[in-house]
């Protein structure tokens, strides 16, 4: 048996990861009485170490993240339904009230009139992929934050 | 899918569910990490408050780069490095160290601990006075019992550093036990 005593490290070693000791090491500590108190206190440590009471959230983590991730993404799905109805009884609801009337409105009516109604619709529609676009890019932000 | 079933699943199969936008197998992820991540977060921050913020934070994170998640290790072992550097973010902002002594805040804890003569509790108020970053250690080897190689890979140590990190916090708890026990023989 060599005389001298291992380090602590060699110590915790043999109780943790016996394998990782040379022959000698372990042959040392299995007869030394010195070393054999050392490796009884490291093992109680080990024990009660691995006893101790893990730490552990007290809320639902899994329900919080759906939670944020579903309200990051409900929103666009609902403003362009909202959006579209709005713009479609603004468009038939006029027609319809004024279906006797319309015939004639339109076929009098000159080229530059029917320019400027596409012209209309067509801010009306690139303002509200504006908004649509604006609303995406709000939620990935908030989502990478 | 049964919700038993998913729990059955392994990371690969998970993680394909959940891009696929399936929320009970990104549930089931979080329920089969959030162990992990409870041990990082609880360890290094002190405050109630921060440790739900950042497991939120942790997870919501996970989603957004789920996608480039391409199995070079474990599913666990990547989110708790996002937990671990996520929390080590924290620190910085507040400037504060996980090499230096705990928060005051632990202190009350510490003491409620020492209160009680029993071992388990002597030893909780005890690791409650190690460095952060040691009892992260010690959590992740004796409570997840991760091997050294996993513990290097979430905290992004040297393998050498987490075991001489883990050799001197097991000393400092060994020889603190000794003494309080050598003061109550007196």
């Amino acid at each position: 048996m060599s005389r001298t005593h291992p380090s602590e490290e060699v110590l915790q070693q043999f109780v943790l990861e016996a394998v990782t000791c040379s022959a000698e090491e372990i042959s040392h500590i299995e007869s030394c009485p010195e070393c054999q108190s050392a490796v009884a206190t490291y093992k109680v440590l080990a024990g009660e170490l691995a006893g101790l009471a893990a730490p552990a959230f007290d809320f639902d983590l899994a329900a919080a993240v759906i939670g944020q991730l579903e309200e990051a993404a409900a929103p666009p799905a609902k403003t362009p339904k909202g959006t579209i109805v709005l713009i479609a009884a603004f468009i038939v609801i006029p027609l319809w009230l004024f279906r006797k009337s319309a015939y004639f409105v339109f076929t009098d009516m000159s080229a530059v009139f029917y320019w400027l109604v596409f012209a209309a619709a067509g801010i009306v529609v690139g303002v509200f992929l504006l908004r649509l676009y604006k609303r995406y890019q709000q939620i990935i932000n908030l989502i990478n934050e | 899918m049964s919700q038993q079933l998913k729990h059955t699943l392994t990371d690969r199969q998970l993680v394909d569910l959940a891009l696929g936008g399936d929320m009970h197998a990104f549930r089931c992820l979080v329920e089969n990490t959030e162990r992990l991540v409870a041990q990082i977060v609880g360890k290094l921050i002190q405050a109630e408050e921060d440790r739900k913020d950042i497991a939120q934070d942790v997870y919501l994170k996970v989603f957004r780069n789920l996608k480039g998640f391409k199995f070079q290790s474990k599913l666990s072992t990547w989110v708790g490095q996002i937990a671990y550097n996520a929390c080590l973010n924290r620190l910085k902002k507040q400037q504060l160290t996980i090499y230096g002594p705990p928060e005051r805040a632990a202190e009350d804890e510490t003491d409620r601990l020492l209160l009680q003569k029993e071992l388990k509790g002597l030893l909780a108020a005890e690791l409650a006075r190690l460095p952060p970053i040691y009892q992260t250690l010690i959590g992740l080897y004796h409570h997840e019992e991760l091997s050294y190689l996993e513990i290097a890979a979430i905290t992004g140590l040297p393998e050498g550093t987490v075991k001489s990190y883990l050799f001197r916090a097991r000393k400092q708890l060994k020889d603190s036990m000794l003494s309080i026990y050598k003061k109550e023989k007196l």
